[in-house]
């Protein structure tokens, strides 16, 4: 039955290349598709992000090429309802953008505010980012620019990254000094989970209930939001030391994880075991990133140091009959 | 070359002299009488963004110890080694520990040997000669 079930899983399962974009003039640093799984987003340390439209095919073409940035773009959040895109320069500024025309009308962030890292809340009107300086913390903006809410304290540790759960329910924060701080957006109450090792990126399930991190002792630890978990789930098998690989939920039934990898592969994990259940080939260098299309579950993209973005999909000729 | 992930220190930093990543901090130093064929070198109990070069046996002032070169993140440059394995009783503390070269860092003792050729990355292999 197991095997039959896994069998079963893997004709779903992305396992071949069925796309490669090669839009950016540099290394491509993250991927990401919006909520309704029609766009990608990419952006890359050619300073730019691209927005690619899924079409009915399955195929992707180049809809926006968002210019502006000084430096590398490091991460973007769609807002939830995909409207907004937020583009976070690698320790510069953030920038939201319109989708449908591909435009940006403010600036947040200066040298007094250097962004690490952002996330938007359910209702796409505000959004949260992380600051790389100790003394800024955590703070709220809505889209015009006005601070709503911060977590200051007292010498918060440098913000590695940041999410907001979709349900609006909790703020997740990562900090350099290795700690998940879970704070739950009506009472303030906080949780701190501790790691042992470097957290490099944070991504949370779309039902809310669970979230994963990038570990650079070559591990993903998967945790619940709740906090009732003594220890997390681990994934192992792929390759991180130096850089900042992120990884996420997806496939059929939300029951798989994807990760890059340092050494070109794209790795994929069933929930319930540890080691991976497909390693996937084609990229020639550090694979950054990686999605899983939410509303296409056989649809993956990964980003990569090649300048491409590859789109994976299930391959054809494992099909029996 | 993707996004580097840094581990930023506070405090008094050691940093690589050729592109300012954060390598160590002064209260890691464990002794600040080693030496290389350089010159003088620190012996740290932890050091941060380095990778770690194949293990090897090497002859050192005090013995044959097992290193590994270590070099920074950012530059690619080599900044020293690690102990791997003393093979001397009397060596075991070094274990898991990091030489790193002075001329290699800026740091908080305001070293100015600018005397060492900083493009000679010809390292042939390390030796220590710490205190007696």
């Amino acid at each position: 039955m197991r095997n039959e079930d896994h069998h079963c899983s893997r004709d779903q399962i992305p396992t071949s290349t069925t796309q490669i974009l090669t839009g950016h003039k540099n290394e491509v640093w993250f991927v990401q598709f919006s909520n309704n799984g029609e766009y990608l987003v990419s952006s890359s340390n050619d300073c730019t992000a691209i927005i690619w439209k899924v079409l009915e095919d399955g195929k992707l073409t180049l809809k926006h090429t968002l210019c502006g940035h000084q430096h590398a773009v490091s991460f973007v959040a769609w807002s939830p309802d995909d409207t907004k895109l937020l583009t976070c320069g690698n320790t510069e500024v953030l920038k939201p953008w319109d989708v449908e025309t591909g435009t940006c009308k403010h600036t947040f962030g200066n040298q007094g505010f250097v962004v690490s890292s952002c996330a938007w809340f359910p209702n796409s009107k505000q959004f949260g980012c992380g600051s790389s300086d100790p003394e800024k913390g955590v703070c709220m903006w809505d889209c015009d620019g006005n601070v709503i809410k911060s977590w200051i304290g007292m010498r918060m540790p440098k913000v590695v990254d940041l999410a907001v759960t979709p349900d609006g329910e909790y703020l997740i924060s990562i900090f350099m000094d290795k700690e998940i701080r879970i704070l739950h957006m009506g009472t303030s109450a906080e949780q701190v989970i501790s790691e042992e090792h470097p957290i490099t990126s944070l991504s949370v399930s779309g039902d809310s209930k669970f979230f994963i991190v990038n570990l650079n002792s070559q591990e993903i630890h998967m945790w619940d939001v709740a906090g009732k978990w003594d220890k997390p789930l681990r994934f192992m098998g792929h390759k991180q030391h130096k850089y900042v690989i992120r990884s996420c939920f997806g496939g059929l039934n939300n029951t798989f994880i994807a990760s890059g990898c340092e050494n070109s592969q794209v790795y994929i994990w069933n929930c319930r075991n540890s080691r991976p259940i497909e390693v996937l080939s084609g990229h020639s260098i550090t694979v950054n990133c990686v999605s899983w299309n939410p509303k296409i579950p056989q649809m993956l993209a990964s980003a990569s140091d090649d300048y491409t973005i590859r789109v994976w999909g299930p391959s054809l000729q494992k099909k029996e009959g | 070359m993707g996004r580097l992930f840094v581990t930023h220190l506070e405090g008094q930093i050691y940093t690589c002299k050729h592109c300012r990543t954060h390598l160590a901090l002064y209260e890691d130093i464990v002794s600040k009488a080693f030496h290389s064929r350089h010159g003088r070198a620190y012996l740290f109990s932890k050091v941060v963004n380095v990778t770690t070069g194949e293990n090897e046996d090497r002859q050192m002032a005090t013995g044959m110890h097992t290193v590994a070169d270590i070099f920074c993140v950012g530059c690619g440059s080599i900044v020293g080694w690690k102990y791997e394995t003393a093979h001397e009783k009397s060596q075991k503390y070094k274990e898991g520990k990091s030489v790193i070269e002075r001329y290699k860092v800026s740091g908080p003792d305001g070293n100015n040997n600018n005397n060492y050729w900083v493009g000679n990355e010809a390292h042939v292999g390390g030796s220590d000669a710490d205190d007696a």
